[in-house]
């Protein structure tokens, strides 16, 4: 595709006419932990064609990542690997680090989760994609220069030449993305590993870096080898999927054949812990049809459907939280405005109703759920917990009032004291306001527990020795200690596996039930909003951009806003997300046209 | 002694731990006049309390209890040998009494068969008895050293925690003055305030020594607590009411434990030669009084002619440091509840 980019690969390898790019037969992966090895992945066997999207599916743990990490000779000191990759017939698996170099960002490139973290931040984004360019080729640094702006004109960067002098801060972290992506691309890989590429990002830039992904792919006829835990990615992007548990393939079949007629109890079972977006309300966008790549709005199907819904709220009984023009700010440090990040939110939650708040991320949702729990002051408006403001209450005499709320934070490991044994942590709030006995507030931690489904002799033990999924049972254990009326959870499930993710949904819904308290529920999927808010709230940049039921916001949205939203959230089913691709398409353009 | 360097992170599951006792225990228990059943079940899930976990920790660590057993012993043998506070111990002899030289002055110890003989380390060159000498200088070492541990721990954690916790105005005054401390030459000070020391002894000697000597851990502390103050978990704590206090003492210190204590066992060894040379300098501890510090340096060109003069208090400062370090080592390790298996 470029005049003076000629081919890279080395003289003896020639590629098959239609033989796989890369061709793994049993590949092992070890560790050594304490003198003794431990399996990483074992007996790993796929194909990848030219042109073709493999994808690797697996919750952590599951090896997905060692395997493919051993293909580069990139595995930590203490692991090896065994069996065989051939990459267009060339084994890799033993192969001495210095071919490997030669191959590495050359015949097969890398896109990393975090493109923060993987550009340097001291040169910029032109540099470092000219300098991928140089490694690999004698190109002039002129040339390569212009085979970087280039690129970044390929991976869909507005201004190339302008943005070639950026830094990577300067770039938002779609960009990033972006610069990554054409850094990977600056030799013409015949492969590229992809290593979870949008986990990182919101749904709407994970969209288009998909979609640029599928059009590069389309482009380039180069393979992809797709690393991801997100079944919606998967869906919208695989060709062929293979399924990793414990190191081991579960099944490996073709996209469309793996989600309609999945064999193994395993692929099943991750399939079904899925959220799914529209399961719940029966479908999203209804009103929305797209003709000829624009879209049109039916805007009598949210009258007819809506007709008859009841007033949502009753009169006579006092809100658990009720939120009143509230204007939230960071103050400004010397010359610097203070930052505003919430801007006039108002909403309402009844007792026992479970409200979803959706936004992207910096749309002010965890800044509004620290709000609502007096961690933050608001600069305007009132905050009302069961009918008492709280924004102009002291530390003292919001004191009592703290039995009644209670927050869920989203990194389960972050939130829990690592010095502190989990009884202790979850005992805290109960003897920092009930003022028990010891042995009363051993018996209420020990309830909790087994309110939570985990053994009682986990008091005993320390967050670090818990899985993630355990951990954030403790958080949630901790969070009801005081049966409160109102549970703020923060992003309770983002930090964990799916279907771990989907036991801890349950056991919330269970517990919301059971004890019938109002909840903020703050979230960025609007799936596992779906599964358990009766209402959704949608945040964008500071403010309330929609809020109704759950079914009028899903269905019958009436912003802009919502509507790309709920139009890039992936569907984990490849003929359904087909469909959805186009709408989405034809949304995001009407968007980025209207904004 | 340097368990109570770390006092504010450990008294508060002690309390715990007398409210915890086996005794209310089953006075509750019998109260409610349970079933077989019910006594089992209280027993096999009941709560360890953090103290508790953290000295059965301790306990298993093989260096610190090996640091501890040799501790112990060299605070006896001074102790014991030459009293304390006008409290005779079992030597005969006094450490600021000249004698007649024996042999030169020549250590009487002999191991096989033993036998302390009249002067098992020798004598100095004045004819002093250099065991007394040394037991004498190993009391005195002790206490400044364990002294300035002591307050240059407390000092330093309190300014940098206090700092790091409240943040705005206090961190810039606090910060300040660790500043101007800093600039301060230490041994400048020493000598104007040599004249004050001298006259009330070695205790509040080590008390100024640890005034000046925190400022190093106070930038530690702090640093450690504008990190994790901003964790989630001690948003967590604020957002169910718990107090500053709490929040610092119960949430943050203890994850700080290990910075204080590598601080606290390095502010000891540090003690011991700093004392050494402001006594070189006449403005420590002064004849006829003695510490090992000033034993060294007294017979610093002794060496090749009496090497025993250098050799016996050198190795106490050796063994006490050593102790003190694997001691520091086991209290970490102790603190830190992901240490399972204890290494050595």
């Amino acid at each position: 595709m470029t005049a003076e980019h000629t081919g890279t690969l080395s003289d003896d390898a020639v590629p098959p006419a239609d033989g796989p790019i890369l061709s793994v037969r049993g590949l092992g992966v070890d560790f050594s932990v304490d003198n003794e090895w431990v399996m990483a992945a074992e007996d790993v066997s796929y194909d990848i064609h030219p042109g073709e999207i493999l994808a690797i599916v697996g919750e952590s743990g599951s090896g997905k990542s060692m395997s493919s990490m051993a293909l580069l000779g990139l595995l930590p000191r203490n692991g090896r690997s065994k069996g065989s990759a051939r990459l267009m017939g060339r084994e890799l698996i033993g192969a001495p680090q210095k071919t490997l170099r030669r191959i590495r960002g050359n015949d097969v490139a890398m896109i990393f989760q975090e493109p923060m973290t993987a550009l340097n931040p001291v040169l910029t984004v032109g540099e470092q994609i000219r300098e991928a360019v140089e490694q690999h080729t004698e190109a002039s640094p002129a040339a390569a220069r212009e085979r970087a702006i280039e690129l970044l004109r390929m991976v869909e960067i507005p201004e190339p030449e302008r943005r070639y002098d950026s830094y990577p801060h300067q770039f938002s972290g779609g960009q990033r993305q972006r610069a990554m992506i054409a850094i990977a691309l600056a030799n013409d890989p015949m492969l590229l590993i992809a290593d979870e590429p949008t986990t990182a990002l919101d749904v709407t830039v994970q969209a288009e870096v998909l979609e640029l992904l599928r059009r590069l792919n389309k482009r380039l006829r180069s393979a992809i080898l797709l690393i991801t835990h997100d079944m919606g990615v998967v869906a919208d992007l695989a060709d062929h999927i293979v399924v990793m548990e414990r190191g081991r393939i579960v099944e490996s079949a073709p996209a469309q054949q793996l989600f309609l007629t999945p064999k193994e109890p395993y692929t099943r079972q991750l399939l079904d812990s899925v959220p799914y977006l529209g399961s719940k309300v029966g479908g999203v966008l209804t009103d929305v049809e797209v003709v000829d790549g624009s879209i049109r709005i039916h805007e009598d199907y949210a009258e007819r459907a809506l007709a008859h819904r009841q007033e949502h709220t009753a009169a006579g009984t006092v809100p658990a939280l009720e939120l009143a023009g509230v204007d939230i700010e960071y103050p400004g440090r010397f010359r610097q405005p203070p930052f505003k990040a919430v801007h006039d939110v108002s909403f309402t939650i009844l007792p026992g109703e479970v409200m979803g708040l959706v936004g992207e991320s910096g749309s002010g949702k965890s800044t509004i759920a620290r709000a609502v729990t007096g961690l933050i002051r608001t600069s305007a408006g009132s905050v009302r917990i069961a009918g008492t403001d709280i924004t102009s209450l002291s530390a003292r005499q919001i004191l009592p009032l703290r039995k009644k709320f209670a927050i869920v934070f989203q990194d389960p490991a972050a939130s829990l004291n690592p010095r502190l044994s989990i009884g202790d942590s979850i005992g805290e709030p109960l003897y920092l306001h009930e003022k028990l006995s010891r042995a009363d507030l051993d018996r209420r931690v020990q309830g909790l527990l087994e309110d939570v489904q985990l053994p009682v002799s986990f008091r005993n033990r320390y967050p670090h020795e818990l899985s993630g999924g355990q951990r954030q049972r403790v958080g949630i254990a901790r969070a009801l200690s005081l049966r409160p009326s109102l549970l703020v959870a923060d992003e309770p499930t983002s930090a964990l596996d799916v279907s771990v993710q989907a036991a801890v949904l349950k056991l919330l819904q269970e517990l919301q039930r059971e004890r019938g308290f109002a909840c903020l529920f703050v979230s960025h999927d609007l799936a596992v909003v779906e599964l358990l808010a009766s209402h959704i709230a949608v945040l964008s940049k500071g403010r309330l951009v929609e809020q109704g039921t759950t079914e009028q916001v899903l269905k019958y949205p009436r912003d802009p806003y919502t509507r790309r939203l709920l139009a890039a959230a992936p569907v984990p089913d490849p003929t359904e997300q087909a469909v959805r691709r186009e709408q989405r398409n034809a949304i995001l353009a009407a968007g980025t046209t209207a904004s | 002694m340097s368990r109570s360097d770390i006092e504010p992170a450990d008294s508060r599951p002690q309390v715990e731990l007398s409210e915890m006792t086996l005794a209310s225990q089953d006075t509750d228990i019998a109260r409610g006049a349970p079933t077989r059943q019910q006594t089992e079940r209280i027993r096999t899930t009941e709560a360890k309390s953090q103290g508790r976990l953290v000295r059965e920790r301790f306990f298993r660590h093989k260096g610190a209890l090996a640091g501890m057993g040799l501790l112990a012993l060299i605070v006896l043998l001074s102790f014991s040998s030459i009293g304390v506070a006008g409290i005779p111990g079992w030597w005969n002899k006094e450490y600021d009494v000249l004698g007649a030289r024996f042999n030169e002055g020549r250590p009487t110890l002999t191991l096989w068969p033993f036998s302390l003989g009249e002067h098992p380390f020798g004598q100095d060159v004045l004819g002093r008895d250099y065991f007394a000498l040394t037991m004498r200088g190993i009391q005195t070492s002790l206490i400044i050293a364990m002294t300035v541990g002591l307050v240059a721990t407390l000092v330093g954690t309190a300014v940098g925690a206090i700092a790091g916790y409240f943040r705005g105005w206090t961190e810039a005054v606090l910060m300040r003055i660790t500043d101007v401390v800093i600039t301060i030459p230490t041994v400048v000070i020493a000598a104007v305030m040599a004249g004050v020391v001298a006259r009330f002894g070695i205790l509040p000697f080590g008390v100024f020594l640890g005034l000046v000597t925190w400022t190093g851990l106070a930038r530690i502390v702090r640093g450690e607590f504008l990190s994790l103050r901003e964790k989630e978990f001690v948003e967590s704590a604020k957002s169910v009411g718990a107090s500053s206090a709490r929040i610092i003492f119960r949430h943050i210190l203890p994850n700080t434990v290990g910075v204080i204590i590598v601080f606290a066992t390095l502010a000891i060894s540090g003690a011991i030669l700093l004392e050494t040379a402001l006594s070189y300098l006449g403005l420590g501890v002064v004849a006829p009084d003695t510490s090992l510090g000033k034993a060294i340096n007294d017979n610093r060109s002794a060496l090749t002619v009496r090497p025993w003069l250098f050799l016996w208090p050198g190795a106490f400062i050796v063994g006490i440091a050593l102790a003190v370090n694997f001691i520091g080592d086991g209290l970490r390790d102790a603190f830190d509840p992901k240490q399972t298996r204890i290494k050595q």
